[in-house]
């Protein structure tokens, strides 16, 4: 439990950095002006360099999780997007890993019932996981009518949807709800089962507390406590076209969530948040399994001189003989 | 509520970490609720004196316990230096990325626990759980080695190295059969298993730790005599011999087996356990090629007869220089193609792993044996009495074969087609649990580590296959067809152990000798449940 305490202080923390800052103009125009340039190159670099890192470990084996048949004789029906043979398949199994989570809903339990083992599928973790994932993507794509202009066409067509319902002035968005409800379920899990508290670091709930810090900020901000939208464009216009404008004073409660993003931004790249890129590069995931219909040649082995029986046969064929050791060919 | 054991207790030191009590195990059913109170019992403590045995009830490797506190820390710099070299593209190029990517972005969501047999049938000790190994490793790997990693552990996750840690995590390390299961079911792809298999490889080329069964029994003894098991080549041809004139006994049926035959179309390797234990296996290979016509072959020669490689459990560089072994024994034959025989891992060794060893000539074409089995079936040239097996039959996927390589169907379109009474176990295929004996358990005996497998690795296959039984009365003879040597060595164990034989009317073979027992053309049956036969 202390992890947890330890954890949320990273609110009032954050808090009241966000405070400071709006008490003084200067602070202001940095954390608006600058702050976000820095942030932003910390996020590329920082992500960069660690793909590049992995990218460039070597794979010299073909050992994907193999969870169909795999490309066989003709009259084998194979698995091809379970157990991919080629680029297509492998695209196929991504796409589904990506988009649907597709090892997640594997899962399993066991339970004894009347004696007998009954397996039956543990989906919940599915569920509220993409709930999670699948919302902060369109909470990002909403967020560009901030950053283009003229907006984006789609971008007001992911918001109308998303806000179809029609719920109060604003409309209450879909994502928002299902985004609090992911994360709190994903907290509560973590809180809640034994085995996975204590397998939790204090960095998991971290990353929980300030991605529930940016959304609640933003809901308060779009609910309750409105902020001039026009002031917002610009900076974040100016922002996008490297030529940052000074806003004013827009509100404290933007100053918040701003910082909680920028924070959770730069951190990124350090965190394990990066299996963002981290799942794309899993060989257990994104390798064809050819173990045995192709020949894998290594590109990571030093280079080394070889020389084989034949040529050593070649080379002392007369001493071997002279010697009476067998040869292969006469 | 008992408090859970944390990755960071592994570093205090205790008489023993984790100890299951008496009905903590997953329950039987009846007619084995007997065994439901039965536990490991502590090891006498002069079995122990001089050992590292403070993991849990058991012990895999028997650790010699360093003399002092300079010789410890001499072992842990060690082991940190080892650790390094871990990481690094020279000295480990095999498997460096999946390692990587582990350390780095498991997202800790707990899912793989629920996928580890070992985990679930211990009563759900936390330190058999998938992610303890791997966290015990994550956290050693920030803290030394990663830059600030002192001040931020803290934040990411303390553990003192010390002694004690190590030598737990290298026992620790074999009490995880590599099956693999948990891998498929972690939304990101991180393969706890792999990592497991990385510590395994720490301790042994790095620091020569690993169990004797493995390493000094194991992979030297294969290069040095000739076979795992012992036997040299003029033991091997005797058995060989033994084994064509058994099998004119058994079946009724003259079969020649060829060894050093030069030029034939395929060497089939064999685990050599086969020979030993189940030499019907041999035998009805031998007559299934037979009665096929298929040029093949078996090899004499050292190394060459003995199909196992045990190195692809714990040393990428014994692993080498037996498939090396084997490919240059293949290239002086001249054969056309290489089939493993009924053996899972040999499977995976000689033609996944193997493969960006053999350059040049030594590159010849591996075949599962379940393939060729099922081209031999299939093909209509021989004529099928399915009748003959009408018994219950269920079939057990070995992990290195179904899981590791995706060879699903073809022993299972054999078996629809020769056993009638062919079954499933819930869950089969892709998503079979491991017998228990998987990465070398099978063989390792040591103190009472084949109680330990009997009773908590190997328990969820047990559960399985009577399960898929429990329909049948007590007195029908059930066949478990598990077409792996390993795996029929812990299924045989199981039989023993929990008096499944007598309890269950319970049997096990490969698949190989239920086709032989359908085959038309023999005057007795191969397969027999004690002294009775299966027909006739």
């Amino acid at each position: 439990m202390t992890k947890f305490l330890i954890s949320v202080t990273v609110i009032p923390i954050v808090i009241l950095l966000a405070l400071g800052i709006s008490m003084s103009p200067a602070m202001i125009s940095i954390l608006t002006g600058v702050i976000p340039y820095v942030v932003f190159v910390i996020l590329l670099a920082g992500f960069a360099y660690r793909i590049v890192i992995w990218g460039k470990a070597p794979v010299p084996f073909r050992i994907p999780t193999t969870c169909g048949q795999e490309k066989s004789l003709p009259w084998i029906k194979a698995n091809p997007v379970e157990n991919p043979a080629g680029p297509p398949g492998v695209l196929g199994r991504m796409a589904q890993e990506i988009f649907l989570f597709r090892s997640l809903f594997r899962n399993t339990s066991v339970k004894i019932i009347g004696g007998r083992p009954v397996y039956d599928g543990a989906k919940w973790l599915w569920l509220f996981g993409l709930m999670f994932h699948f919302s902060l993507l369109i909470v990002a794509i909403r967020h560009l009518r901030f950053f283009t202009e003229p907006v984006t066409p789609c971008v007001g067509m992911v918001s109308a949807l998303d806000g179809f319902l029609e719920i109060g002035v604003p409309t209450l968005y879909l994502s928002d709800i299902a985004l609090l409800a992911g994360l709190t379920f994903l907290f509560l899990r973590r809180v809640i089962i034994p085995q996975l508290r204590y397998i939790s670091l204090v960095t998991d709930y971290v990353v929980l507390l300030l991605i529930a810090g940016v959304a609640v900020t933003g809901l308060l901000m779009r609910h309750f406590f409105p902020v001039d939208l026009n002031a917002l464009k610009t900076m974040a216009m100016g922002w996008v076209t490297f030529a940052p404008v000074a806003s004013g004073n827009i509100s404290v409660i933007f100053y918040i969530h701003l910082c909680f993003v920028f924070i959770l931004m730069a951190w990124l790249p350090f965190s394990k948040l990066m299996h963002m890129g981290g799942v794309f590069m899993s060989p257990a995931r994104n390798l064809a399994n050819t173990s045995r219909m192709k020949r894998h040649i290594n590109p990571w082995n030093a280079p080394v001189k070889v020389h084989t029986y034949v040529e050593y046969e070649d080379e002392f064929r007369d001493k071997m003989k002279a010697a009476g050791l067998p040869v292969e060919k006469e | 509520m008992k408090t859970l054991l944390k990755p960071s207790d592994i570093a205090n030191a205790s008489e023993c970490l984790c100890h299951i009590e008496s009905g903590e195990l997953s329950p039987l059913p009846s007619p084995y609720e007997d065994f439901n109170q039965t536990t490991l019992l502590p090891l006498k403590p002069e079995k122990t004196k001089n050992i590292e045995s403070s993991l849990d009830d058991t012990v895999a490797i028997g650790l010699p316990r360093p003399a002092g506190i300079e010789e410890e820390e001499a072992l842990v710099a060690q082991f940190l230096s080892g650790l390094k070299r871990l990481f690094e593209k020279k000295n480990n190029w095999t498997f460096l990325q999946p390692l990587m990517l582990s350390m780095e972005h498991c997202a800790r969501c707990h899912t793989c626990s629920d996928a580890c047999p070992v985990y679930e049938m211990s009563g759900r000790k936390e330190i058999y759980r998938p992610i303890f190994r791997s966290e015990v490793l994550r956290r050693i790997y920030r803290k030394y080695l990663k830059p600030g990693g002192k001040i931020t552990a803290r934040l990411t996750g303390d553990i003192d190295l010390n002694w004690t840690t190590i030598a737990r995590l290298a026992e620790l390390s074999y009490r995880c059969t590599l099956c693999r299961r948990c891998a498929t079911v972690c939304p990101i792809g991180v393969d706890n298993g792999l990592i497991n298999h990385e510590i395994r490889k720490l301790f042994s080329q790095e620091m020569g730790i690993a169990p004797k069964e493995l390493h000094e029994k194991g992979t030297v003894q294969h290069l040095r005599v000739g076979s795992t098991t012992g036997m040299k080549p003029p033991a091997a041809r005797d058995s060989m011999e033994f084994i064509q004139e058994e099998m004119e006994e058994i079946t009724g049926y003259k079969v020649d087996i060829p060894w050093d035959v030069k030029g034939a179309d395929i060497l089939l390797i064999h685990n050599a356990g086969e020979i030993l234990s189940w030499p019907e296996n041999v035998g009805a290979f031998a007559i299934i090629f037979q009665v096929a016509g298929i040029s093949w072959t078996l090899s004499s020669e050292e190394v060459g007869y003995d199909g196992v490689n045990y190195g692809l459990w714990y040393d990428d560089v014994q692993l080498a220089r037996v498939a090396i072994r084997h490919a240059e024994i293949a290239r002086r034959l001249r054969v056309k193609k290489i089939v493993v025989g009924e053996c899972g891992h040999a499977h995976k060794a000689l033609t996944v792993i193997a493969d960006r060893l053999l350059s040049g000539s030594l590159n010849i074409p591996r075949e599962s044996a379940m393939v060729t089995l099922e081209n031999i079936v299939m093909s209509g040239k021989l004529k099928f009495d399915p009748g003959k097996n009408n018994f219950p039959v269920t079939l057990h996927d070995p992990c290195n074969v179904v899981r590791a390589m995706g060879i699903v169907e073809p022993q299972r379109r054999i078996l629809r087609k020769i056993a009638p009474q062919f079954r499933e176990m819930t869950p089969h295929g892709v998503e079979n649990y491991c017998c228990g004996g998987g990465s070398g358990f099978a063989i390792m005996s040591g103190y009472n580590f084949a109680e330990w497998r009997n009773l908590v690795s190997s328990r969820k296959k047990f559960l399985q296959i009577l399960e898929a039984f429990r329909d049948e009365p007590r007195e029908v003879p059930k066949y478990v067809c598990a077409p792996c040597s390993n795996c029929k060595g812990a299924i045989r164990d199981i039989i023993d152990y929990y008096h499944a034989g007598e309890r269950s009317n319970l049997y096990y073979g490969g698949l190989v000798e239920l086709v032989v027992n359908a085959l038309d053309g023999m005057k007795k049956p191969i397969v027999r449940f004690g002294d009775k036969p299966s027909w006739g």
